[in-house]
């Protein structure tokens, strides 16, 4: 289905409009066509059910729940589980929707590959019960004329936490929305997010954390390189809710330059509403420290090798966080110079 | 059987900010030599070092660098580097992110131009890392993030043991070690000497260093100007004397 102008990804309190910074509008296609995975890897301790759904789950991206429908998958967890791993092929242009629920002290980790040409469009929406361990990792490599667009929501219980490793190299452009509910006390929300924007390439993100739990903890970190001509967008919210009392909340970026005419827009926004938490952010966005050329360059490895090398080590930080060691090393080879990143027709 | 000539410094001026620096300096290095180049504080030795590899903060003025028979006064560090020179940092950096380990194979497959054998690699380094006492889970932490003086230091000749270079220039390797590293430190060196008949020019205030090795020439570097060349005794004269003669020479 072809749209126009939907509003993806919209900041939770507005900031002027002439900042263009509240949401994203997206023309394009919302595919209609269903991608069921290949399931590469489901541990027994695991059950993966068809077309069963969990409701109740926020999103951050805005009016594209509107448009989803069709087929899902479903995994549970109520015990100690080894990794799930499933693979996504969108060629053609396909939605996909993924639900996650791990049980009372369960953990829960999967692994998702996003792969293909053609406009991905993938839905996951998470329920972790008390006690329990949601452990998500995300490589996502589709085409690089592809639009990519990515819904994750989860609802945190007591004692539960989620982690989340999204490893974003392809689509030209790509929306990433992430909202996670803490809503039960001591619960806990970490992501490690990185992203490399090619050439001409776009990458707009929404991260929501809202805080209601008493105790609970957030932790963003978004690692990215923007080449030549490439546009950045991340929006990061923790809202520190009344009731929240001894909430944490950080908010990171990490951002490599490399070439020219980038534009990288930020806009941190801590949200409170109780006195007794605590909201960070940091950014540290920059070229290549001519220090660090020298240094590198005194060892043999030239300007351009050295900023390939330490784009690499900023991606190679953010897969050390992915559970799987097949997926571990499939993100290697996609990060890997050989790599060409998949080109569109 | 006469050296060849390694390294050609020719009436080298040298400037950083509009400041000269460096004036007329003159330096030939054998294949195999060993340099030593002393001199008070602020006297242009690191200078001397970070022109000779190349650093783009330091301007050459005038006069011309050859090295293996090339003139490369104009190339840049990595062009040097692969031609065979090595500077050992005073101070090394910390690349958060790009471990040793990652660091070293991927410097050795652009110095060589040549993917590197992981298993070949992996027992290069692990030979190089128990000769320096570095414990073998360095290889896998970010470099020289986190570590102390003496780590950064070993980690510095660890990459002269696995580059093996022709020239090494060792910039105040041994400042601020305490006895024990630079006896590893010491080691290092001359096992980069024997193993590959490497040259070097040895940047230093002490002379605790300089007893891992046979000095075969010293100068002696005062105000940006060499002001005295000689042999070993020259370390000597300075331990005993301290460098008030060498400095009157260059008020002359």
């Amino acid at each position: 289905m072809t749209t126009e102008n939907i509003i993806l990804n919209p900041l939770p309190v507005k900031t002027w409009n002439s900042l263009k910074l509240n949401e994203a509008k997206y023309s394009g296609d919302i595919p209609t066509a269903t991608c069921i995975p290949e399931v590469k890897k489901i541990p027994e301790e695991l059950e993966l059910t068809h077309n069963e759904v969990i409701d109740n789950i926020s999103s951050a991206a805005g009016e594209l729940s509107t448009f989803l429908a069709g087929e899902s998958v479903l995994i549970e967890s109520g015990s100690d589980a080894s990794p799930a791993v499933l693979d996504y092929d969108f060629t053609g242009g396909k939605t996909a929707r993924l639900f996650l629920h791990a049980k009372d002290n369960a953990t829960l980790p999967v692994s998702v590959i996003m792969t293909g040409k053609g406009t991905a469009v993938l839905e996951i929406k998470i329920l972790a019960e008390a006690g329990s361990t949601v452990d998500l990792s995300v490589v996502q490599s589709v085409g690089s004329g592809s639009d990519v667009i990515t819904d994750i929501g989860c609802t945190c219980e007591a004692n539960a936490t989620f982690n989340l490793t999204k490893l974003e190299l392809g689509g030209k452009s790509e929306y990433v929305a992430v909202s996670v509910d803490l809503s039960g006390e001591h619960s806990s929300f970490s992501a490690n997010a990185g992203y490399r924007v090619k050439t001409n390439q776009s990458h707009d993100m929404n991260y929501v954390v809202r805080h209601t739990g008493k105790k609970t903890e957030s932790n963003i970190f978004a690692s990215g390189i923007l080449e030549n001509d490439s546009t950045k967008l991340f929006r990061g919210t923790i809202d520190l809710i009344k009731g929240c009392a001894g909430a944490k909340g950080t908010e990171n970026e990490d951002i490599l330059l490399l070439g020219d005419n980038q534009v990288n827009q930020t806009i941190p926004l801590i949200l409170c509403n109780e006195e007794d938490v605590e909201g960070n952010h940091g950014a540290s966005i920059g070229r290549l420290d001519d220090n660090i050329i020298f240094y590198l360059g005194s060892r043999g490895i030239s300007p351009g090798a050295a900023e390939d090398i330490i784009a690499h080590a900023k991606l190679d930080a953010i897969i050390s966080h992915i559970p799987d060691d097949e997926v571990k090393a499939l993100a290697h080879s996609l990060i890997s110079p050989e790599a060409d990143g998949g080109e569109d027709a | 059987m006469s050296k060849s000539t390694l390294l050609s410094v020719n009436n080298l001026n040298v400037s950083i900010d509009d400041k000269h620096i460096l004036h007329d300096v003159n330096m030939q290095i054998n294949e195999g030599e060993a340099h030593v180049l002393m001199g008070p504080n602020g006297a242009g030795k690191s200078t001397l070092g970070y022109a000779l590899m190349g650093n783009p903060q330091y301007t050459i003025d005038s006069g011309s660098i050859v090295f293996s028979g090339e003139d490369i006064t104009e190339e840049s560090p990595d062009k040097r580097a692969k031609a065979g020179m090595f500077l050992s940092f005073q101070t090394p950096l910390e690349v958060p992110g790009l471990t040793v380990e990652s660091f070293l194979r991927s410097a050795l497959e652009q110095r060589t131009g040549k993917r590197i054998k992981l298993l070949d690699f992996k027992k290069k380094l692990a030979a190089a890392m128990e000769l320096l006492q570095l414990d073998p889970s360095y290889a896998k932490r970010d470099l020289n993030v986190g570590f102390s003086g003496g780590e950064k230091k070993k980690t510095e000749i660890l990459q002269l043991l696995m580059f093996r270079p022709k020239l090494a220039i060792l910039d105040e390797t041994d400042s601020g070690l305490d006895v024990d590293a630079v006896r590893l430190v010491s080691k290092g060196i001359k096992t980069y000497l024997e193993e590959e008949n490497g040259a070097l020019l040895v940047i230093t205030h002490s002379t605790r260093i300089l007893d891992a090795f046979d000095i075969d020439k010293t100068h002696v570097i005062v105000d940006g100007h060499i002001v005295a060349d000689g042999d070993a005794s020259v370390v000597d004269d300075i331990n005993e004397n301290g460098y008030e003669k060498y400095i009157e020479l260059a008020g002359k």
